[in-house]
């Protein structure tokens, strides 16, 4: 198929958000923060994602995410050096390419220069058994390697309770918020610190808090033009993913709303005129989130995307009930009916006219239901949708010519399609 | 020896699964319920009075799952898949998929948008070892068997289920005496893993009249002696490509470290008190398999097992794109390396010229085994 040519319409395309811009230099604070409050003697947590990091504000924890610094690495383009690292040591180049480049970074130590200055080091780990069993065996590795203490919440796999069309199981809420309580010892022990109630109570209200702001940028978005797009998405995720719980993820989200409003009042979108919209499925491709303004040329715009979001805020009032509620509402906890139901939702709510769906080669979980999900949208949603194999942070299953060739005949169908 | 005829037999129906199961039950028109893996509590289906038939992965090309999973997606899960796709699972009445791991909980996902029939249930399991876990299981068992009187109509009572733990524990310990005649050069490597791999197959109370036929002839039987032998770990042990290759070198697998193997019978359930608390309490604690939070304990089990059973070497085999056994190979090598005990780590993807490259890489491995620990221990340093 020949390369589709660029839109000869006049373009305007907007450039990133200032709040992204702001997010970049969040991104640095944090990790200077972390290492600052480490020099301080506070303690560091390395914890996968979903553990309950509002609690860890709370009682003066520096959460760290070994997940997080693997897509650091990958932007930074040292997640291939070390991956080989691990390797080297004789982890299967098939394992999740997070796990292999932190494990690369633990064994590495500082002989392969990492961004932010590295993790500081950790004196335990949190992790949950969401999504993947993976993230478990990964951590359970470290704790080994490094001698730390672990703790480990169970999170009841959600099955088909997803997105609101089927109430949450009570049963696994009930069994989630008991694993949260019983995390409180662990805590004080490792950190001599006491539970503070109203300090939780005051996290929980600024996750919340953070949480609605942010749930109103995703109805903005629907408006066409689409005024935020996925490439600033998967930057601004940041503070909902890793400071929930804190007044900076309330300012930013604040800051962001606004932007993204002003937009929406002045009609400006990421491409303008816009003239298709597409929606990305799983996670990116880290080290080219370049990739995200590739529709540019062709007038189009990916508009939204199914990772990260949650649509249950936690509620302050029913504190560890409410954090499982929010945790269980998490897509990436759910089964691929969950995710094809997901991604229905967003193709009608956010009229797209096409799917990309990233196939991760390491990502276990999310990438056995690609194909399924493939099919659900071509079929029940009658969409096109182009399948990316590569790696969210292995930088050697990537090929920018296959890539783009796929990327190119999504956009020769999408026109065909539209007239 | 041992009584090899019924080895042979059970090897058969074994390769032969879907034909021998369908001509079983157009016999006596029980009820059967298909599982995959053995975190599923099969006793919850033998006391619905339904027969459990294990579902494997088999070593082919898929024909059809390639259109729903990538070659890179586990071989067992997209395997099991693809015969479910083109339809050899269709003497099934239902199919319990455990949470297990990631890609065998998906399967349930596909299974329900294109297989369809029979109608599919997952049974969620905890990951974290504790009292809570087990509580949390406790009431997924509940729930399973609710599905099962309302999906299928099968009823199951305390009485049934107490009656069932004790049928499979029955399985359990004449499994168990076999893995000892293995230990003792009584059953081969092969023989105890057609056993192994016919027990998912065969309606459990035939299968141990079967084996206590075997059993009982194990004591008359003579001490076979074998140049070289090895400890297998393993996931699923699915077919017989690297035990018949180590025989054939002129080695014997003496320790069945696997799902079906020795990790699937060293605990009975205790047949006192609440049977429903009981299940649920060995499957939590007492599986030990790689996809639990339970640092170390596989590692007692493999450590103990050398202890107890001399052995020259190790194959620590995985399948491709499995995280969790992969991840604990790293820890599992560190520790028989560090007994002395020489490990090769093999993995598959059931792509048929595999074989040979197993054959040679395995050829190669006994020399070094044969040449002694000591120079294998030099090689490690």
């Amino acid at each position: 198929m020949a390369t589709p040519m660029p839109v000869t319409t006049q373009l305007t395309r907007v450039k990133a958000l200032e709040a992204t811009r702001a997010c970049g230099k969040l991104i640095k604070k944090f990790y200077q923060d972390a290492h600052e409050g480490k020099a301080q003697g506070k303690k560091v947590a390395w914890c996968g994602v979903r553990v309950p990091i509002e609690l860890l504000y709370a009682m003066d924890v520096i959460p760290v995410f070994p997940e997080h610094f693997a897509t650091y690495c990958a932007a930074k383009k040292v997640a291939v050096s070390l991956c080989e690292r691990a390797e080297s040591a004789g982890y299967s180049s098939d394992l999740c390419s997070y796990a292999r480049c932190v494990i690369g970074h633990v064994l590495a130590g500082e002989s392969i220069e990492a961004p932010a200055g590295g993790l500081p080091t950790a004196d335990f780990f949190l992790v949950t058994t969401t999504t993947c069993d993976t993230r478990v065996k990964w951590f359970e590795e470290m704790a080994r390697i490094t001698g730390k203490p672990i703790h480990v919440l169970e999170l009841p796999y959600g099955r088909d309770t997803f997105a609101g069309e089927d109430p949450l199981d009570s049963y696994y809420v009930e069994y989630h918020a008991r694993e949260i309580e019983n995390l409180i010892p662990f805590l004080e022990q490792q950190t001599g610190n006491r539970f503070n109630e109203k300090r939780f109570k005051e996290a929980l209200r600024l996750s919340q808090e953070a949480h609605q702001l942010l749930l109103e940028v995703y109805e903005l978005r629907k408006t066409v033009p689409c005024p935020m797009g996925s490439g600033d998405m998967f930057t601004d995720m940041f503070p909902n993913m890793y400071l929930c719980g804190t007044q900076a993820a309330v300012d930013f989200n604040r800051q962001l709303l606004v932007e993204v409003k002003s937009r929406v009042d002045s009609g400006t979108g990421v491409v303008n005129p816009e003239k298709f919209r597409l929606m990305w499925g799983n996670l990116p491709f880290w080290y080219n989130l370049g990739l995200f303004n590739y529709f540019d040329v062709f007038n189009g715009a990916i508009v939204i995307e199914t990772s990260y979001y949650i649509p249950i805020p936690v509620d302050p009032n029913d504190p560890f009930r409410g954090m499982a509620r929010k945790v269980l509402s998490n897509p990436g906890n759910c089964s691929l009916s969950s995710f094809s139901r997901l991604s229905k939702k967003f193709a009608m709510e956010y009229k797209v006219d096409g799917a990309v769906l990233a196939y991760n080669r390491s990502c276990r979980p999310l990438y056995a239901i690609q194909m399924g999900i493939q099919r659900f949208l071509e079929e029940e949603v009658g969409i096109p949708v182009v399948l990316l194999e590569s790696d969210m942070a292995d930088e050697r299953n990537y090929s920018d010519a296959q890539v783009k060739t796929r990327l190119d005949a999504l956009v020769e169908v999408i026109r065909a399609k539209k007239g | 020896m041992s009584d090899h005829n019924t080895f042979l037999e059970m090897r058969q129906i074994y390769l032969n699964r879907h034909a021998w199961t369908s001509q079983q039950k157009s016999l006596n028109k029980i009820p059967r319920v298909g599982f995959i893996c053995r975190l599923t509590p099969v006793e919850l289906i033998l006391a619905s009075r339904a027969i459990p038939v294990e579902l494997f992965g088999e070593r082919k090309q898929p024909l059809s799952a390639g259109a729903y999973m990538e070659s890179n997606v586990c071989p067992f899960a997209r395997n099991i898949l693809d015969d479910a796709l083109i339809g050899r699972y269709g003497y099934l009445d239902a199919v319990i998929v455990p949470h297990s791991c990631d890609v065998v909980t998906k399967i349930i996902d596909f299974w329900k948008a294109y297989v369809q029939t029979p109608p599919v249930y997952q049974i969620w399991i905890p990951h974290v070892v504790s009292d809570h876990a087990v509580a949390g299981l406790k009431q997924e068992l509940y729930r399973m068997a609710e599905w099962f009187t309302r999906t299928l109509g099968l009823d199951i009572s305390s009485q049934s289920l107490r009656t069932a733990i004790q049928v499979i524990n029955t399985s359990r310990r004449l499994l168990r005496q076999l893995h000892r005649g293995c230990q003792e050069g009584k059953v081969q490597g092969s023989e105890f893993l057609a056993a192994a791999l016919s027990r998912g197959i065969i309606a459990p109370e035939q299968w141990n009249q079967m084996v206590a036929g075997i059993v009982e002839t194990l004591n008359d039987g003579k001490m076979g002696t074998s140049a070289v032998r090895l400890l297998l770990s393993a996931a699923a042990m699915e077919d017989f490509q690297v035990i018949d290759t180590v025989e054939k070198l002129g080695g014997s697998v003496v320790l069945h470290e696997y799902c079906d193997g020795y990790r699937s019978c060293r605990a009975d359930i205790l047949e006192e008190g609440d049977p429903w608390l009981q299940v649920a309490s060995h499957y939590v604690r007492e599986t030990l398999c790689p996809r639990f939070y339970q640092p170390g304990l596989r590692l007692e089990l493999v450590r103990e097992m050398v202890s107890t059973t001399s052995v020259d070497g190790a194959i620590a085999y995985a399948l491709a794109n499995c995280d969790c056994y992969q991840f604990e190979e790293m820890a599992l090598t560190e520790t028989l390396e560090g007994l002395g005990i020489p490990t090769i780590s093999l993995h598959t993807n059931y792509e048929a010229q595999q074989n040979e490259q197993m054959f040679t890489r395995l050829e190669a491995f006994f020399e070094i085994v044969q040449g002694g620990s000591k120079t294998w221990q030099r090689q490690c340093q």
